[in-house]
C-alpha cells in the first residue's frame, strides 16, 4: 500500500490509456490522461484502488490551449496523492465530462470551473453561475471585461479609476 | 457597475421621502427645543447598528462589542432587524452581487439612520481594488457619514468614529437656524446625505411664508 | 396534509456568519430541499495574485480566512519555499509551529462564541473573546499587529521573539487550559445545548469521504485524518501529540473534538517552547525568479485540509495561484446534512461547520 505499489498496479492495468506516469517527489504522482480516457480512468482509481475523495479542480490557461488539473486523494494512513492532468486543445468549444457520478465533491468545482474559465462540463446535474452574479452576461462595464475573467485575455487595470471627487 | 442610476431604471430603488415631523422640526419656542433636545440625546446615545458581518472588520466589530472593549455601556446594541436601527456599520468591501441587497436594507431602515464605515474596503476598495466585481468604495451605493480608516481599525479606532457620530448627531440635531449648518469639519467627515430632508422643509415653509 | 414552503435566509442574517443565501424548501417543521448561493464577496484573489510579483502576495493571503490568518501565510510561505527548494532552519521552524498553534486556539475559541452563541447559550457571545484578547496581545507583542499579521518570509519569519516571550506563552497555555476545562464542563452541563446538539446533523463515514468533508467534521465521522500526522511538514514529527476523533458524526462530536484540539494545541505549544535550539538563521534573500513547474502542498488549517497549486513560468508573478479552502468543500456538505432536518435545527448544523467566508468565495 506505498507509493510504488500504486504505481506498479497503474502501469499493468493503464499503461496504454495514459499518456504520462511519474513520479514527481516523496509522495505524488502525476498523471496525463486525454480525455476520452477520463472518465475511465477515474472510475478505475475509486472503484480499484480505493482513492475515496477529491481534493479540488483546477484550470489552467496557457495561451493556446487550456488544462484542467485534479487532485485526488485517500484518507487512511498512506499519504499519496495523485494529479491527473487533462489537455483541452478545443479553444472555442472545451469540454470535460462530469466526474460528480464517480465523487459527489465534484459538484461546486466544475460550477466553479465553468463560471471562470468557460470550461463546459458534460452531464452536470446543475451547471451555473457559482462565484459570479448571475447577471454578469448582460452587464457593461466601465472598462473592458469578459465573460470569464479567469482567462489570460483579460487583464487587471494598473491605475486605479478614481470617481471620487477630491475631497475639499 | 451598479451606480445609483442603473438601478433606479432597472426599477430597483425605491427613494421615498419620510414623514416630516413638522412640530420638531420647526420648533422655536421654549418646549420644542427642550424636547428636540431631549431626542436628540436620545437618537446619540442608543445607536443600534444592523447585524451585518462582511469580512475582517466584523471581526473586530464582535471585538469592540465584546467585553475588553465594550461599546454596550455607550448604548451600541447589534440587532437582526434592519427596521430595528439607527446605523449601517459597514466592515467589507461591496461587490457587484452584493449591492442592490445592501441599497434594500439600507432602504428598510427608518429615519433617522446613519452609516458607519469602517476600513479601506468601505472607503476605496482596498487592497482588491484591481478587482472587476468589487465597487469602488461603499459611497457609491449608499451615502456615508463616518469613515473609519485602517485595515482593519483597531478597537480603539473604532470607537474614535463612534464618537465622532456621536457629535455629528448632536450638531445636526437641536435646533435649525438659518442659514443651514456650515460644511463639515474635520477630514473623516464628509456631507451630509444627500436625502436631507430638513433642505425640502425649508424651501417649503419659506414658500407658505410668502 | 402540510403545505410547501419557500424560506430564503438571505445575505444579511443572524445565523449566517458571514454573506451567503440559504433556500429552503420545507414541508411543515421538516426541510425538504435547500440551495446554497455563493459569491457575495468574491474578489478574485487568484487573478490579483497573477498580476504581481510571488513576494508581495503574501499580506493578500492573510485575508484569505481573516479568523485564522497566520495559517494561511503559512500555506502560502511553504509552497513557495517547497517550488523553490528551500531549506529553513530549526529555530525558526519551531518559532512557527508555535505561532500556527496560538492561531488555531484563537480560531477556534471564535468558533465556539459562534456556535453556542447560535445555540442559545447567550453569555458565551462575549466571554471567549476574552481569552482570545490575551492570546492576540501576545501575537500582537510578536509581530506588531492584532489580526493582519504579514509575519512569515521565505526562510523563516520577519524577526525573532522579543525578550520575556517564553515566559509569558508558558504562562498563558496554563490559563488556557484551566479556562476550556471550566467551559467544557459549563457546557456540558446545560440541558438545552445537549439536547440542541446530540443526534442533529449526523454525517455517516461513506458519505464524509465521498462528500469531501475535511478537517473536524471528517474525523467526527470516524476518519483519523490530521494532516499533522500523515504527512507531517515543519517539525511536527518530532512533538508528541494525540488526535481526537469521535464515531458519532453529530453536531455535539464536532464540538468536543475542536474542544479537545485546543487542548492538544496548548500541549504542543509547551513541548516547542522546551524543545526549541536557541541559534540559527531567520530569513533568507529572495530568489529572482520562480521556476518552471507546479507543486502542490497541503496544511492542516483549524478548519481542515488547506492547498495550494502554484504553477511558475520562470517569471516573477505565479502562473496560476488555485486556493483550495477546507470551509468551501465542508459548505458544499450542507444541502446534504440539513435533508430532514427540522428548521429549528439548522443554525446548529450552519455552525458546526465551521465557515469562514472569505475564504470560500475568495
Amino acid at each position: 500500500m506505498s507509493l510504488e505499489s500504486h504505481l506498479q498496479s497503474l502501469k499493468e492495468k493503464y499503461s496504454s490509456k495514459l499518456i504520462l506516469l511519474e513520479k514527481t517527489e516523496k509522495n505524488r504522482l502525476k498523471l496525463q490522461v486525454t480525455q476520452e480516457n477520463l472518465l475511465e480512468v477515474m472510475q478505475c482509481l475509486k472503484y480499484e484502488m480505493g482513492f475515496s475523495s477529491l481534493e479540488s479542480i483546477a484550470g489552467l490557461d496557457w495561451e493556446t490551449y487550456f488544462e484542467v488539473v485534479y487532485h485526488i486523494d485517500r484518507w487512511d494512513g498512506d499519504p499519496t496523492l495523485l494529479q491527473v492532468h487533462v489537455r483541452l486543445d478545443d479553444r472555442e468549444n472545451p469540454m470535460v465530462p462530469s466526474l460528480t457520478s464517480i465523487w459527489a465533491s465534484a459538484n461546486w468545482h466544475e460550477r466553479e470551473l465553468w463560471d471562470l474559465y468557460g470550461i463546459s462540463v458534460k452531464d452536470h446535474p446543475n451547471l451555473k453561475r457559482l462565484l459570479l452574479p448571475d447577471e454578469w452576461d448582460e452587464f457593461k462595464h466601465k472598462h473592458i471585461s469578459e465573460l470569464y475573467p479567469m482567462r489570460k485575455e483579460y487583464k487587471l487595470p494598473e491605475k486605479p479609476y478614481s470617481f471620487k471627487p477630491h475631497p475639499k | 457597475m451598479a451606480s445609483l442610476d442603473e438601478l433606479n431604471q432597472l426599477g430597483e430603488l425605491e427613494i421615498y421621502e419620510p414623514m416630516p415631523n413638522v412640530v420638531l422640526a420647526n420648533a422655536r419656542n421654549f418646549v420644542g427645543v427642550i424636547l428636540n433636545w431631549m431626542r436628540n440625546w436620545a437618537q446619540r446615545c442608543s445607536i443600534y447598528p444592523v447585524y451585518i458581518g462582511m469580512k475582517c472588520c466584523a471581526i473586530e466589530m464582535a471585538a469592540t462589542m465584546a467585553s475588553r472593549y465594550d461599546t454596550e455601556r455607550i448604548g451600541v446594541l447589534a440587532r437582526a432587524s434592519p427596521r430595528h436601527c439607527d446605523v449601517l456599520w459597514i466592515n467589507g468591501p461591496v461587490t457587484i452581487k452584493f449591492a442592490s441587497r445592501l441599497r434594500d436594507v439600507y432602504d428598510q431602515m427608518p429615519h433617522p439612520k446613519w452609516v458607519f464605515a469602517t476600513g479601506e474596503c468601505a472607503i476605496s476598495g482596498g487592497p482588491f481594488w484591481q478587482s472587476p466585481t468589487i465597487v469602488e468604495g461603499v459611497d457609491q451605493v449608499i451615502p456615508v457619514d463616518v469613515f473609519v480608516p485602517g485595515c482593519p481599525p483597531r478597537p480603539e479606532a473604532m470607537w474614535a468614529g463612534i464618537f465622532r457620530l456621536q457629535e455629528k448627531i448632536k450638531a445636526d440635531g437641536i435646533f435649525v437656524p438659518e442659514p443651514l449648518l456650515p460644511e463639515p469639519r474635520e477630514f473623516y467627515d464628509r456631507d451630509p446625505p444627500f436625502h436631507d430632508y430638513r433642505i425640502k422643509l425649508k424651501k417649503e415653509s419659506k414658500k407658505e411664508e410668502k | 396534509m402540510s403545505e410547501q414552503m419557500f424560506i430564503h435566509l438571505g445575505p444579511q442574517h443572524p445565523v449566517n456568519h458571514g454573506l451567503w443565501t440559504l433556500k429552503i424548501k420545507s414541508e411543515g417543521e421538516r426541510v425538504v430541499d435547500s440551495e446554497i448561493m455563493i459569491g457575495y464577496i468574491f474578489r478574485m484573489i487568484e487573478k490579483i495574485a497573477e498580476s504581481r510579483p510571488y513576494d508581495t502576495f503574501q499580506p493578500i493571503a492573510d485575508r484569505l480566512c481573516y479568523v485564522s490568518a497566520m495559517a494561511w501565510e503559512a500555506s502560502y510561505i511553504l509552497t513557495i519555499e517547497k517550488l523553490l527548494g528551500i531549506e529553513v532552519s530549526r529555530r525558526a521552524q519551531y518559532m512557527r509551529v508555535i505561532l500556527l498553534e496560538f492561531q488555531r486556539i484563537a480560531s477556534h475559541l471564535t468558533w465556539l462564541s459562534a456556535y453556542a452563541g447560535d445555540l442559545g447559550v447567550l453569555t458565551m457571545l462575549v466571554i471567549p473573546y476574552r481569552e482570545r484578547e490575551y492570546i492576540l496581545d501576545i501575537l500582537e507583542h510578536v509581530t506588531g499587529s492584532r489580526m493582519m499579521y504579514n509575519f512569515f518570509r521565505l526562510g523563516g519569519l520577519r524577526s525573532d521573539f522579543p525578550q520575556g516571550f517564553i515566559e509569558d506563552a508558558k504562562a498563558l497555555t496554563f490559563y488556557l487550559d484551566e479556562r476550556i476545562r471550566e467551559y467544557k464542563a459549563m457546557l456540558d452541563d446545560s440541558k438545552v445545548f445537549r439536547l440542541r446538539s446530540k443526534d442533529v446533523g449526523i454525517l455517516g463515514k461513506e458519505d464524509a469521504l465521498d462528500l469531501g468533508a475535511t478537517g473536524p467534521v471528517l474525523r467526527a465521522s470516524g476518519v483519523q485524518a490530521d494532516l499533522r500526522k500523515i504527512e507531517p511538514y515543519l517539525v511536527y514529527d518530532e512533538i508528541d501529540f494525540k488526535i481526537p476523533f469521535q464515531k458519532a458524526g453529530d453536531c455535539y462530536a464536532r464540538f468536543q473534538i475542536r474542544m479537545e484540539e485546543i487542548m492538544q494545541s496548548t500541549h504542543i505549544i509547551r513541548q516547542a517552547l522546551a524543545g526549541m535550539p536557541s541559534e540559527g538563521e531567520i530569513m533568507i534573500k529572495a530568489p529572482r525568479q520562480l521556476p518552471k513547474g507546479d507543486v502542490y502542498f497541503r496544511t492542516e488549517d483549524p478548519r481542515g485540509e488547506a492547498g495550494f497549486y502554484i504553477v511558475g513560468n520562470e517569471n516573477r508573478n505565479p502562473y496560476r495561484v488555485k486556493i483550495k479552502s477546507p470551509a468551501y468543500s465542508n459548505l458544499s456538505i450542507g444541502s446534504h446534512l440539513l435533508r430532514g432536518a427540522k428548521i429549528a435545527d439548522i443554525p446548529p448544523i450552519i455552525a458546526s461547520l465551521d465557515l469562514c467566508m472569505g475564504e470560500i468565495d475568495r
